[in-house]
């Protein structure tokens, strides 16, 4: 045997010696997985479970049609502010998110682009009964909004404005250089390459960070609280007309003494839990081919 | 015969490297110039500098002069000198979209076009790229679903799309196959009637076969391999290599320019 080929063999036995125990520390990581995995489905499991007997104990196809005051009544208009709002944050946000996520990717500097990603950071950690705070002293009171749709609307929308940003960013950067020069190398503009090209590859992103938003933004109680009150019936005003939203239900109507008022509760949280639920799958569904 | 693109004494440099130095070359129109070159020699760098797109990389540090039709590239608008100048890449870079709309998304660009005249552009350029036959069943097929080489010719045909003047091609045929890399051959013989091409390629028998001319770049610099002594320079070791190759080849005439003792040119066919 030559030198270089008995050392080979030294090699590949010190390789081969420990396989035993990797072989066990590979199955650990999978035991260890399975247990996150079964926690967290028990866990999801006893919340929605929880939610979907009370709620579909108590809730009946009248709640869905009539408008409610949080003791008597249905949720219907309840169902509709929370949509009006999240609409009004949407007209808010998406655009601010859109494009502040394109200029965080493709035009910030490293000092630009670090203040922006560090003040949308902040706003992410402030405490949402602090932005409704806000919402109340400068729009509700300063700007003369009153409590309505509109304060409400934009309060919420500032706080949907860090996720849709950074998701958007995410899906902009996610598309490769090469596609850009191509684009530029055709002659392309920089508006050009930002619309046709970027907005239209991002859109799985985009549309995976609204979906997202709403979500977050459906299930907030404390910023609306000061900002959009509630209302016992529709709200067809923008400002000085307070409006209904569903987590305002769960949490008045649960204080409530009279058994009806515990239904409505439970059914606005089924309600509430439904519907993100279903657009967290659709979030997933659209995004499948990424 | 004039010079459509003339390079004097450009340099490219980052903070930590000198890419190209000092490099002059000129290239006539309708012919096809070849640039070979082991690799990382620049010769990528060095024909992006043609249609700025070094300019998307602000740490290129860009010096000495391209000239465009005598006027140089920095007096351009950048978007009309990129549509004048069409660059295919080295790697494949079709667009995450139907074939039809990577061909499209060119002419667009530059201007509103009916729905037939664009049909036209497409399938004009599809034809010329040698692609056509192969995906007009199917335009709304993602590109990205093509085989690499099928992407290597929707992205000629892409470059193609907005009629360029010049067309530079980067190793245009490294993914094809022997039949597929014959008509793109056979395409650039065509295109120099209108266009002017000019080529960086590794397949040095390709060069012998396409071109009017070929420079050769080692290290960043143009070497001038017509000079008896040059390549003897114990600088150009590898470069010799590529030579011995190249001369075996070809049986062309050569000029040699002595203008800033700056570039040599090998001709094949007509002498300029
Ligand atoms: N944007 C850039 N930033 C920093 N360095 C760069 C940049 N572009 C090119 N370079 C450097 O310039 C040198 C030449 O690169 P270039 O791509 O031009 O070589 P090439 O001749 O095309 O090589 P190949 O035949 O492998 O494609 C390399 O060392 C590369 O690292
Ligand atoms: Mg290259």
């Amino acid at each position: 045997m030559t030198e270089s080929a008995s050392k080979t063999a030294d090699f590949r036995k010190l390789m081969d010696a420990k396989f035993e125990r990797r072989v066990f520390s590979d199955l650990l990581v999978r035991i260890i997985g399975y247990c996150i995995l079964g926690l967290m489905t028990g866990l999801l499991l006893a919340i929605v479970g929880y939610v979907a007997i009370l709620g579909l104990g108590s809730i009946s196809f009248k709640m869905f049609v009539t408008v409610g005051n949080t003791s008597t009544g249905g949720l219907a208009n309840a169902i509709v502010g929370t949509w009006e709002l999240v609409g009004m944050g949407l007209l808010l946000s998406l655009p601010v998110g859109v494009f502040g996520g394109l200029y965080l990717s493709e035009y910030s500097s490293r000092y630009t682009g670090g203040v922006l990603r560090l003040f949308v950071d902040i706003l992410t950690s402030i405490p949402s009964i602090v932005l409704g705070l806000f919402g109340y002293l400068v729009l509700v009171i300063e700007l003369n909004m009153g409590y309505s749709l509109l304060a409400g609307g934009l309060t919420l929308g500032v706080m949907m404005i860090p996720y849709i940003m950074r998701i958007s960013e995410i899906s902009y950067s996610n598309i490769p250089g090469e596609t850009r020069e191509a684009a530029f190398a055709l002659g392309a503009n920089s508006m050009q390459v930002s619309l046709r090209l970027l907005l239209v590859q991002a859109r799985v992103g985009i549309m995976t960070a609204i979906l997202l938003s709403i979500s977050i933004a459906a299930g907030e109680t404390a910023q609306l609280l000061y900002t959009a009150l509630f209302n016992n019936g529709y709200t067809t005003g923008l400002t000085h007309e307070p409006v209904a939203y569903l987590t305002y239900v769960i949490w008045y109507s649960l204080n409530q003494p009279t058994p009806y008022a515990h239904a409505l509760a439970y059914s606005a949280a089924l309600v509430l839990v439904s519907s993100i639920f279903f657009l967290l799958l659709l979030s997933k569904y659209i995004g499948r081919g990424k | 015969m004039t010079d459509i693109i003339e390079v004097k004494n450009l340099g490219v440099a980052t903070d930590k490297q000198q890419i190209l130095s000092n490099v002059s070359l000129s290239i006539p129109e309708n012919t096809i110039t070849t640039i070979v070159g082991p690799s990382g020699s620049g010769k990528s760098t060095l024909i992006r500098t043609f249609n700025r797109l070094t300019d998307l990389y602000p740490r290129l540090r860009v010096n000495g002069e391209v000239l465009f039709h005598g006027r140089s590239v920095r007096e351009y608008k950048v978007m009309l000198l990129r549509r004048r100048i069409g660059l295919v890449f080295q790697k494949p870079n079709p667009f995450p979209m139907s074939v039809f709309d990577n061909v499209a998304f060119g002419p667009k660009l530059h201007a509103s076009l009916t729905g037939s005249q664009l049909d036209t552009i497409v399938e004009e350029s599809l034809k010329h790229a040698g692609l056509y036959g192969e995906v007009k069943d199917n335009m709304e097929k993602n590109a990205m679903d093509l085989s690499g080489g099928q992407q290597q010719r929707l992205c000629i045909a892409r470059a193609l799309a907005v009629q360029p003047e010049v067309l530079m091609m980067d190793e245009p045929t490294s993914s094809l196959d022997p039949i597929a890399k014959s008509r793109i051959e056979e395409l650039m013989l065509r295109l120099k009637e209108d266009y002017t091409v000019v080529l960086v390629t590794h397949d040095i028998d390709q060069a012998n076969r396409v071109s009017d001319s070929i420079e050769l770049l080692y290290n960043g610099k143009i070497v001038e391999y017509e000079k008896p002594d040059v390549l003897q320079m114990p600088e150009y070791e590898h470069a010799r290599q590529f030579v011995m190759k190249l001369s075996r080849q070809v049986g062309r005439q050569s000029r040699s320019t002595s203008e800033n003792g700056c570039f040599v040119k090998l001709m094949r066919g007509s002498l300029v």
